[in-house]
């Protein structure tokens, strides 16, 4: 499978979390289901032309998250006990959680961004 | 399992100095049958200065050339990394240049060599008694051939390589003069045998020390050289 | 299983009129790549020339996959593909002469590969070397090192001078090679983003010493920005790993070192609030050392 990751060199976040997220977004529409075996480390590395270490740490993360699960010798693959609601759920907290950030650094308070949430969504 | 690439590093040099090699070839022939022509019509004398100069200045402006393209030049165009990035020793290395240069104008001087002894002696122009002095010019233009190719290598700069060239040239053409009125070989140029006396074995045994030590110098320093790039 | 450093240098010294490399240790992984990262004139060069046994060192011991240089150089450049901004062709030679020069010498070299590589590239094979650009130029030496399927590539600023559509496909190629599980790639670099990307280590090089040689992660790891607000005009605690301070009115921006989860509470128990903290990019870090390396150190700042 051809992987077409696209970085954005304007996302602040690190690289491994940027790796995660996509990661995460093509088993939560489903694209890649339960036990879809992940490419390994050094083949998505050398696809996306990221680091191996990066990669390692991204599959790290995602392994202690649960979404996937790793086995020495056999590689990756997507867990299948995984709610899709808890990862959404997660993927929504994040999502706020930078919309906080935002509105902070703009000076908007608490209630003018209730409003704002209620009049954009 | 190493096998050294010195072959690969002579044939690199061969490739690349082609052209220039065979046009002084081709000068070296033309020069002979302009002397040849000029036999009988011009003195002697002025025939063996002009002849020398015709016969030899092709093999040894080839020889300049090759110095200044594959030793000097390869600092100077910076092309000396790429060749020490490859699995080859600095001693393999100075080998490959002396063994290339050194057999492509050995090659053209003994040629030319011989052509200027049969034009001397074959052909009668002189006595056997100059072949002593003869010898002598034959082996100073190697020597000093020689010297030259230690000091492009040494120092691989053009400026330094033209003006050891020079120095060599000059010296040896002043030492020739010299020579040729010293008693000891002025006395039997004319002569109808070759005398091989004390100072011409003498001047010879120099000459050839003179090659030897220039080739054993250059490896000698350039293998104590901890910084080559 | 004991696989021997691709790279191993301890304690490397060598001293020059005006610059002097100081007990450098270097250890590069087999099946790693490792980015070296410093000023102009910090030793990257050097560094990378005494590792391919084209300078010698004045002390300490080099070992390139497993051979100890410069006696067994020969061995060991068998294995080692070689850029350096410096490094020149054959002018008047074309890239098919030196690939026939290369193959002549190298059992290892892949013909195959070296055609997709000048497709890849771009590049004419009956082309003559001066008649090609710097990229053109930086894309055939890669070329010509990679098509010998070598265990190792020293690169020295490979992409130095290239435009950004050249400086990809080289970095491309590089990760490229990483296919194989025994190749290492140890390069210099002043573009941070290029280590950033790719590199599995950082070694920082600073005035002839090695300043800090960590995974890279962990390098961006240790490393903090706090924004802080100074609404009392608190001195700032006096913490080790204050590396740059700024203050601009109320507003206090800490760039910190050796980052953990208890050091936003020292701010916040000397009086100022933590507004946000954010992570460096390479480039910040590599300034941040510079300049405190050079002493530029402020962190005295109360009204």
């Amino acid at each position: 499978m051809k992987l077409q990751f696209v970085f954005s060199q304007t996302d602040k976040r690190p690289m491994y979390q940027q790796i995660m997220e996509q990661i995460v977004r093509r088993i939560t529409v489903g694209d890649w289901p339960a036990n879809t075996p992940l490419p390994s480390i050094r083949q998505l590395a050398t696809e996306i032309k990221v680091s191996i270490i990066t990669v390692k740490r991204a599959y790290l993360e995602l392994e202690r998250e649960g979404v996937i699960v790793t086995q020495q010798g056999k590689g990756s693959w997507v867990n299948d006990s995984l709610d899709f609601e808890e990862l959404q759920h997660d993927e929504l907290i994040e999502h706020l959680e930078r919309v906080g950030k935002l509105a902070k650094s703009l000076a908007i308070s608490e209630n003018e961004l209730l409003s704002m949430i209620k009049k954009y969504t | 399992m190493s096998t050294s690439i010195i072959p690969q590093l002579v044939k690199k040099d061969f490739l690349l100095m082609r052209k220039v090699i065979f046009i002084s070839i081709a000068l070296s022939i033309f020069s002979t049958g302009v002397i040849t022509q000029l036999i009988g019509e011009i003195p002697d004398w002025t025939l063996v200065n002009i002849g020398i100069l015709f016969l030899l200045a092709p093999v040894f402006a080839c020889g300049f050339m090759l110095m200044m393209f594959t030793n000097v030049h390869e600092k100077e165009k910076s092309t000396q990394p790429f060749i020490m990035s490859l699995p080859v020793t600095v001693r393999e290395f100075t080998f490959a240049k002396l063994l290339f240069n050194l057999s492509v104008f050995s090659t053209m001087w003994v040629a030319v060599s011989a052509v200027a002894l049969y034009i001397c002696f074959g052909l009668g122009l002189f006595p056997l008694g100059t072949f002593p002095f003869i010898t002598i010019v034959l082996l100073g233009i190697y020597a000093a051939y020689t010297c030259g190719l230690g000091i492009s290598l040494l120092f691989q700069s053009t400026g330094i390589t033209i003006l050891a060239m020079v120095i060599f040239e000059v010296s040896t053409s002043a030492s020739l003069w010299t020579i040729a009125y010293m008693k000891p070989i002025a006395n039997h140029i004319y002569g109808a045998n070759p005398v091989w006396n004390s100072t011409a074995i003498t001047i010879v045994t120099v000459q050839v020390l003179i090659v030897i030590f220039a080739i054993v110098a250059t490896l000698f320093i350039q293998n104590r050289k901890r910084d080559f790039i | 299983m004991n696989i021997p450093l691709a790279v191993q240098c301890e304690r490397i010294t060598k001293q020059y009129r005006h610059f002097q490399l100081q007990d450098v240790d270097l250890s590069l992984e087999q099946g790693t790549v490792m980015g070296l990262v410093g000023p102009n004139g910090a030793g990257k060069s050097t560094i990378l020339r005494i590792i391919m046994g084209l300078l010698g060192p004045d002390a300490g011991s080099v070992k390139v996959l497993g051979h100890s240089m410069p006696d067994h150089q020969i061995a060991a450049k068998r294995n080692i593909g070689f850029i350096a901004e410096d490094m020149r062709l054959y002018e008047s030679q074309t890239i098919d002469f030196h690939m026939g020069f290369l193959k002549s010498i190298f059992d290892s070299w892949d013909d195959e590969y070296a055609a997709t590589l000048l497709r890849r590239f771009d590049l004419i094979r009956e082309q003559k070397v001066k008649g090609l650009s710097h990229g053109q130029r930086v894309k055939t030496t890669l070329m010509l090192a990679l098509a010998r399927r070598p265990n190792l590539l020293v690169f020295d600023e490979p992409t130095t001078g290239l435009d950004p559509a050249v400086r990809k496909e080289v970095l491309d190629e590089m990760m490229n090679a990483l296919e194989e599980e025994t190749r290492s790639i140890l390069f210099s670099s002043h573009n941070t983003l290029d280590i950033e990307q790719i590199s599995d280590y950082i070694t920082f090089i600073y005035g002839g010493r090695i300043i800090e040689s960590k995974n890279k992660e962990d390098f961006l790891d240790d490393w903090r920005r706090l924004r802080l607000t100074n609404m009392h005009s608190s001195q700032l605690p006096n913490l080790p790993n204050i590396k740059d301070a700024q203050q601009s009115g109320q507003l206090c921006t800490v760039t910190v070192y050796d980052f953990d989860d208890t050091i936003p509470k020292e701010f916040t128990n000397a009086g100022l609030s933590v507004d946000s903290i954010e992570r460096l990019t390479l480039e910040e870090i590599f300034l941040s050392n510079v300049n405190f390396a050079k002493g530029n150190m402020n962190k005295d700042l109360t009204l």
